[in-house]
């Protein structure tokens, strides 16, 4: 197979790298690997706070609206700035949303394509496959004519030589274990999910203009005006517009997602016994509601034990360099990121090269570190930090799925557990926006328009120096920002992102991080088709695109693949 | 910046617009990452734009670095003209015109930077929904250095009107 070169990329998330050894079948360390440079830090010094969201939404070019929430948040929290009732609630709905858009998005066109087997998909039986559809769901489009269709367009698809997102894929891999039907079946699924998701994007425009990037947020509340009664505001008709895309995206998710999840599983069950890693799960907490308590609950779940939650302390999360190509005066140890820097240091190979020197510094991504642990966040850190909580919507939703499949908790901390984990996430959720709905409906009612709070807006009205942060539960994890403002100017700035968390190389002490210890152990069928690596890496959806380069025992390259 | 004016801007837009899907309307999307220099051109470009005034049946819009979350933008257009850096190896700031098969076999074979996966993706998707607008244009100048950075190089800025009024014909033609 030919090496797929990684230029200097121009998005500043950069390319993910994972490098890996096999032995005897097995993977037995692996390494994990930021190649392009992040230092949007630099940008922000000396800006005007207020505007840091604009900017920070252009950090990452798929995730924008969770960069400018978190940006907010850091200042708000530095300043003391409480929002507006409609504010959070307005929050509220748009982050809710973006993670249910995001995991359809990340579970059918980056995900699904690593179990479900396009080629295999041509050979179905239109017949059989709705027979399969309709035995799982009373979805109304699975009809035989139906998949019929879906066979022929992809048929013709791929016969056009048009594989754009079905390249780069390995069909008929020895591993994917999906009969030809239930291939067809995730497939059809896979097209109607990209016209959920072209639907249901516009409860952003609702809400946050008709622009890629929501222009809605603001220091201090929200910028888009709710008013039963007037024509540029949130009114009554945009609201029963939002309930109706709700309701659209409902149907799917209880007929196609969860379901869909349900039929895979059990032909992938030895999934639940790999891919678990580090077993250490953070949440930040989100979703505050009127009393300021979050309905996803902040916390620490260390070493996979259910029984005990830790309270999340900041000054414990530290970044180390010592594996990351950055310079600390003392690299023994972390820094917390109020008192970050970035300053670059690459020690790296010239490209075009073979292999990273990964005994010395071999990413751009910082190591970060809670209590000197390596921490997973996402979908799955919130759920079992809200399980082990008592959180009683997610203790049900949870405990409902483990007795579809008949098996306990433990099968969760796994590749199978963290996909798993963002479908039941993403039902809690739709089900939730329609409390926020209602909620904003209620204080639209009672005359309660208010979406900002003006009072500290004027910088003549800050301190003279101020620090905070602000935490986000982004769709991929937990999102931090933090702001040191000093004479109305931005000082200083560091964000860990939570490809950061998941995708972080070794600490000071050498110890793995999420990504690296999750592929230890797994099985490899062929090392010149990595797929399995795909499998656990895409589980917790990365927000990079990523190449993957893996050694047989004698450090030979075998194969060098680009995971889209 | 729109943001900071002395009491905050307020605004709010009822979908319709940009995601109207009648046959005559044209897009323009400026794609990059404004963070990094001259890869951000297609957004600068964007910008000018907005400030001018163009025919009721034209849309423009700042995609950023998005890919498949702009379907619902370019879905079903008569023309759909892109906006970006082109890395040809060129002179920097020389203006570039791709058109049809052009425009796939660059974003195919050079994949330089992120985005351009993305609307890879973008187009792969329009493809396979069956939903691909009539035309596709992409146009963009040689970029001189991508790198963090908020400002276009000046080889870009020098040429910024003359890509703009480019794209004005286009939109006429």
């Amino acid at each position: 197979m030919a090496k797929i070169v990684v230029d200097p990329v121009t998005r500043i998330e950069g390319h993910l790298r994972i490098e890996a050894e096999v032995k005897n079948g097995k993977i037995t360390n692996a390494w994990s690997s930021s190649t392009m440079f992040r230092g949007v830090e630099k940008i922000l010094s000396g800006r005007d706070p207020r505007e840091a969201w604009v900017i920070t939404q252009r950090i990452c070019g798929v995730c924008t609206t969770v960069h400018s929430l978190a940006s907010i948040r850091a200042v708000e929290n530095a300043l003391g700035i409480k929002i507006p009732d409609n504010a959070r609630i307005l929050r509220n709905i748009i982050i809710g949303s973006q993670n249910v858009q995001d995991h359809i998005i990340h579970f059918y066109h980056l995900h699904a394509l690593d179990w479900v087997d396009v080629v295999s998909a041509l050979k179905a039986d239109p017949v059989k496959t709705a027979k399969l559809a309709q035995s799982i769901s009373d979805w109304p489009k699975s009809s035989a004519t139906y998949f019929k269709n879906v066979k022929n367009r992809i048929g013709a698809f791929v016969k056009s030589g048009q594989l754009g997102i079905f390249a780069n894929a390995y069909w008929g891999h020895p591993t994917y274990k999906l009969p030809p039907e239930a291939n067809l079946m995730a497939v059809a699924h896979y097209l109607e999910a990209l016209d959920i998701q072209r639907e249901y994007i516009k409860v952003h425009a609702l809400l946050g203009g008709k622009n890629p990037h929501l222009q809605t947020f603001l220091v201090g509340g929200m910028a888009t005006p709710v008013d039963p009664n007037s024509e540029n505001a949130l009114n009554a008709d945009a609201l029963a517009l939002l309930m109706k895309l709700q309701n659209k995206v409902k149907a799917f998710v209880e007929k196609v997602y969860m379901p869909d999840i349900l039929t895979v599983a059990p032909f992938y069950l030895e999934w639940a016994k790999i891919g678990g890693g580090i077993g250490n799960y953070l949440s930040y907490g989100d979703f505050p509601d009127a009393d300021g308590k979050n309905w996803f609950p902040r916390g620490i779940v260390l070493g996979k034990n259910l029984a005990k939650v830790y309270p999340l302390d900041e000054k414990k999360i530290t970044e180390h360099v010592t594996h990351s190509w950055y310079a600390y005066k003392d690299e023994s140890k972390g820094l917390r990121p109020s008192e970050g820097v970035t300053v670059p240091n690459y020690t790296g190979p010239a490209p075009p090269y073979k292999y990273l020197n990964t005994d010395g510094k071999y990413s751009w991504v910082k190591a970060p570190r809670y209590d000197e642990k390596p921490m997973e966040v996402g979908p799955l850190a919130r759920l079992l930090v809200g399980y082990a909580s008592g959180q009683k919507e997610i203790v049900s939703a949870v405990n409902g799925f483990l007795k579809k499949v008949n098996a306990g908790p433990a099968i969760l901390f796994s590749t199978l557990g963290r996909t798993a984990a963002r479908a039941i996430e993403t039902l809690l959720m739709v089900n939730k926006t329609f409390e926020w709905i209602s909620e904003l409906e209620a204080n639209m009612k009672k005359n309660d328009l208010d979406i900002h709070n003006h009072k500290w807006w004027e910088p003549d009205t800050w301190p003279k120096e101020a620090v905070g942060y602000g935490w986000h539960e982004a769709p991929r994890g937990g999102l931090g920002h933090w702001i040191h403002i000093e004479n109305k100017k931005i000082k200083n700035y560091q964000a860990i992102v939570p490809t950061t968390w998941n995708a972080s190389p070794r600490d000071a002490r050498g110890a793995m991080g999420p990504y690296e210890a999750s592929l230890i152990g797994t099985p490899i069928a062929d090392p010149r088709k990595p797929l399995e690596i795909l499998r656990t890496i895409h589980s917790f959806d990365p927000c990079l695109a990523c190449a993957v380069h893996v050694y047989d025992g004698k450090g030979n390259e075998t194969a060098a693949v680009k995971i889209m | 910046m729109s943001s900071l004016s002395s009491t905050p801007e307020k605004h709010c837009c009822p979908p319709g617009g940009y995601f109207q899907a009648e046959a005559d309307r044209i897009l323009v999307l400026g794609i990059g990452n404004v963070l990094m220099g001259d890869d951000g051109l297609g957004v600068h470009v964007v910008r000018e734009l907005q400030k001018v005034s163009l025919p009721e049946n034209v849309d423009i819009v700042d995609g950023g670095t998005k890919g498949i979350e702009l379907v619902p933008y370019c879905e079903n257009k008569k023309r759909l003209i892109i906006v970006d850096a082109i890395d040809l190896g060129r002179e920097p700031g020389e203006l570039i015109v791709l058109k049809g098969e052009h425009v796939r076999r660059y974003l195919g074979e050079t994949r330089c930077s992120m985005h351009e996966v993305g609307v890879s993706d973008l187009l792969s998707v329009l493809a396979l929904l069956d939903i691909q607008p009539g035309e596709v244009l992409l146009i963009g100048l040689q970029p001189e250095k991508i790198e963090v950075g908020m400002d276009l190089s000046k080889s870009l800025q020098d040429n910024l009107q003359g890509i703009v009024d480019t794209i004005k014909d286009m939109i006429h033609a």
